[in-house]
């Protein structure tokens, strides 16, 4: 029993050492990091000078930080809702039998496949171009001029234009994600309930919702995680209004163009805050999770 | 025929006075060169050619480049600091003084000595004086730690045609004539100015540096001081920028203009007459510029009851410098190199990338004439971009409230109440 479990260990110590090369000392480093003025990320712990918590209220004392606090918060609620939702509604039509489910699928995935930037300037100068954008030229073909009127990126606007551009980027991912998931339901439940009379929304509900309810809290926990780490659209849309906290902490360390000071400690405090959102996000989704099981 | 030694005692003390410049000095190094400009850039192709030319010249000498863009502010110090190998970087002066002091060593003994493309002149006596005044004047060092390159300055810019058609022949110098001229744009059926999100803000730092000279900008946005958004002159240059919307001097929809929009819009449709926005304007849209569009220039204009005059004006420069880890055969190569670039190339860097040159002799751009005007007039200076832009952590909040404002959406006062809150 003994040798086996050092062979355990023996197998596991790659692992273990890759594990704490590159996500405990990364961590660590940065918690410390936090409680310290330290002029740039690589200066020697020599150049360090400790302050406690005076960045933790250096960071909330800022405004640009406390917005991108809202920012991801709507994103996380609102974009989470339409991006899984809108999700699990195209990955339901394409498993129903509909022809040319591939094309389709392939069309929605497509997005995934190009750089988050590039996709970003895409919807920012193509699609809501004020003058010769996509949606622009569509409300002009429309009879009413509601939707040619949208300035979409007027400062008001524009950070749920990026969360509309968002939500499309991510959509094909977690398509797939449940097509796969409802491929494995088995179709003789859906045939029992239809001999029992239940028409598609009942069976929707009381077969396919509770049989996926694990991989939809995957997908919960996959997109809360990809929320706290928004970050190449708000880089190309710009912005106060679109500032999300993984692009203010990008740069609190590195450094924000013309502004020659700075604090990587604050960068550092700013990354502490985002991991312990993730780790509330991960308990609260393994508590959501608790009864959950993947049938399949 | 014998021929006495001392007939070659002249030749040889030519030969002599000749090595004690770098008129004979052979380089040896290989340098990694970490830019701020983008591979594609004009800049950059400049850069290559003057490497090229350089390496031929001087064979034990080899220059790689790395162009990061404008992300090298953020890349550099990392890589420098984790051991990169790099030799010399370049960027906006304010950052190597700044961002980079930490490695950033002196060129000083280099750039003292003269050159076989300066005439042997010593460098820091041939180039722009301004721009070596420039160099002193922002940095702490007692010292010169770069070789400055491509000087900036942000001014209004302007469609001459659109002037011309509005029936303005001398432009304005001062903020009343300046509204008038705005006036006179729209009746003429053009826009008079446009703008977008990174340069919205520059108004307003103008117009209050200005009013209240730019320690109490600089104050302000950082929080330092005395300086309180409460005092009237904040509201009243949010006021002044307020009567300019109220005049329809801005379209309609300029608060949709994401940058580059502005610009692009400015050079390609041919309706708006200004954009207030730095010298390389006339080199990032020269591939969307009509043939014959002829660009006209002049000062942010005197505003009443101020401090500062319109001699004041907000310019920088780029800079080549050189890593402190270097050895010395590696300064004096990545040094020699920055001045061979800032002189024999000069006049390359102005024709293709439309640059302010620094050579006595070079040439300006024909689209930057009216720059040079605006230079020869200058008495005093702001930092690049006015010192409104200072913080980094405020300056989203701010160009997103001005974009509002010269939109006509808010009011001055909501303006200042947005920015305090």
């Amino acid at each position: 029993m003994k040798r086996k479990s050092s062979i355990g260990w023996f197998l596991m110590a790659p692992a273990l050492v890759l594990i704490a090369a590159v996500l405990l000392y990364p961590s660590l480093r940065t918690l410390i990091l936090s409680f310290h003025e330290v002029p740039s990320l690589t200066a020697p712990a020599s150049e360090w000078h400790f302050v406690g918590f005076e960045n933790y209220a250096a960071l909330f004392s800022i405004r640009l930080y406390r917005i991108s606090l809202l920012n991801i918060a709507v994103i996380w609620a609102l974009s989470g809702i339409l991006t899984i939702g809108l999700a699990l509604l195209l990955a339901s039509a394409l498993t129903s039998g509909i022809r040319f489910s591939q094309l389709f699928t392939t069309i929605i995935y497509l997005p995934e496949v190009i750089s988050t930037l590039a996709l970003g300037y895409i919807w920012l100068l193509f699609v809501y171009n004020p003058r010769f954008g996509l949606l622009q030229w569509i409300g002009k073909q429309l009879p009413f001029t509601g939707l040619a009127a949208i300035r979409w990126t007027a400062p008001d606007t524009i950070f749920f234009s990026m969360m509309i551009a968002g939500t499309f980027a991510a959509l094909g991912y977690f398509t797939l994600m449940y097509i796969s998931a409802l491929k494995k339901v088995p179709a003789s439940l859906y045939e029992a309930a239809k001999i029992e009379g239940a028409n598609s929304l009942q069976r929707f509900v009381t077969i396919t919702l509770p049989l996926i309810r694990g991989e939809t809290t995957s997908i919960m926990l996959i997109f809360s995680m990809a929320s706290i780490n928004y970050f190449a659209f708000p880089l190309v849309f710009g912005g106060a209004n679109t500032m999300t906290p993984m692009l203010f902490t990008y740069n609190a360390i590195f450094g924000a163009d013309l502004d020659t000071t700075g604090n990587v400690g604050v960068g550092a405090a700013s990354t502490v805050v985002l991991l312990m959102v993730a780790v509330v996000l991960f308990i609260l989704n393994k508590w959501l999770a608790r009864n959950a099981k993947h049938y399949f | 025929m014998h021929i006495p030694t001392t007939a070659f005692a002249p030749c040889l003390a030519v030969l002599l006075l000749g090595t004690t410049s770098a008129l004979a000095q052979a380089y040896e190094a290989d340098l990694n060169y970490w830019s701020s400009y983008g591979a594609s850039e004009t800049q950059a192709e400049v850069l290559r050619h003057a490497a090229a030319a350089f390496m031929a010249e001087n064979p034990d000498v080899s220059i790689t480049f790395t162009f990061n863009g404008r992300d090298n502010y953020q890349l550099l110090p990392a890589a420098v600091e984790a051991g990169r190998n790099i030799q010399m970087f370049d960027g906006n002066s304010q950052q190597i003084v700044s961002t980079f002091s930490a490695f950033t060593g002196t060129v000083q003994p280099w750039i003292d000595q003269g050159y076989p493309w300066t005439g042997d002149e010593p460098y820091s006596e041939y180039t722009m004086p301004a721009m070596m005044a420039l160099a002193k004047q922002i940095d702490t060092a007692d010292t010169i730690r770069f070789v400055p390159m491509n000087p900036q300055a942000v001014m209004w810019f302007g469609n001459r045609a659109i002037f011309e058609a509005a029936g303005i022949n001398t432009l304005p110098a001062t903020w009343d004539e300046f509204v008038a001229d705005c006036g006179k744009i729209r009746d003429a059926g053009y826009t008079p100015i446009t703008t977008d999100p990174p340069y919205s803000a520059i108004i307003f730092g103008y117009y209050l540096s200005r009013l209240k000279g730019e320690a109490f900008v600089a104050d302000l946005v950082q929080g330092n001081g005395a300086a309180s958004w409460d005092d009237p002159a904040v509201l009243e240059a949010a006021r002044a920028i307020e009567t300019l919307a109220a005049n329809g001097c801005y379209a309609a929809d300029v608060d949709a203009n994401v940058w580059p929009a502005g610009q692009q819009d400015m050079v390609i449709g041919e309706q708006t007459a200004m954009y207030l926005n730095g010298t390389w304007l006339p080199n990032e849209v020269q591939a969307s510029t009509p043939e014959g569009f002829s660009w006209t220039a002049f000062a942010f204009p005197d505003v009443p009851g101020a401090v500062d005059d319109a001699g004041h004006l907000a310019y920088g420069s780029y800079g080549i410098a050189v890593n402190t880890a270097n050895s010395e055969a590696e300064n004096a190569a990545a040094v020699a190199f920055a001045t061979y670039v800032n002189s024999k190339f000069d006049g390359e860097m102005a024709d293709l990338a439309k640059a302010i040159p620094v050579g006595p002799e070079t040439a300006w751009p024909k689209e930057l004439a009216d720059v040079k005007t605006v230079f020869e007039h200058t008495t005093g200076k702001y930092r690049p971009q006015t010192a409104i832009t200072m913080n980094g952590d405020l300056t989203p909040i701010l160009n997103g409230a001005m974009m509002k404002l010269v939109a006509g959406q808010i009011t001055a006062a909501q303006f200042v109440d947005e920015i305090r809150r």
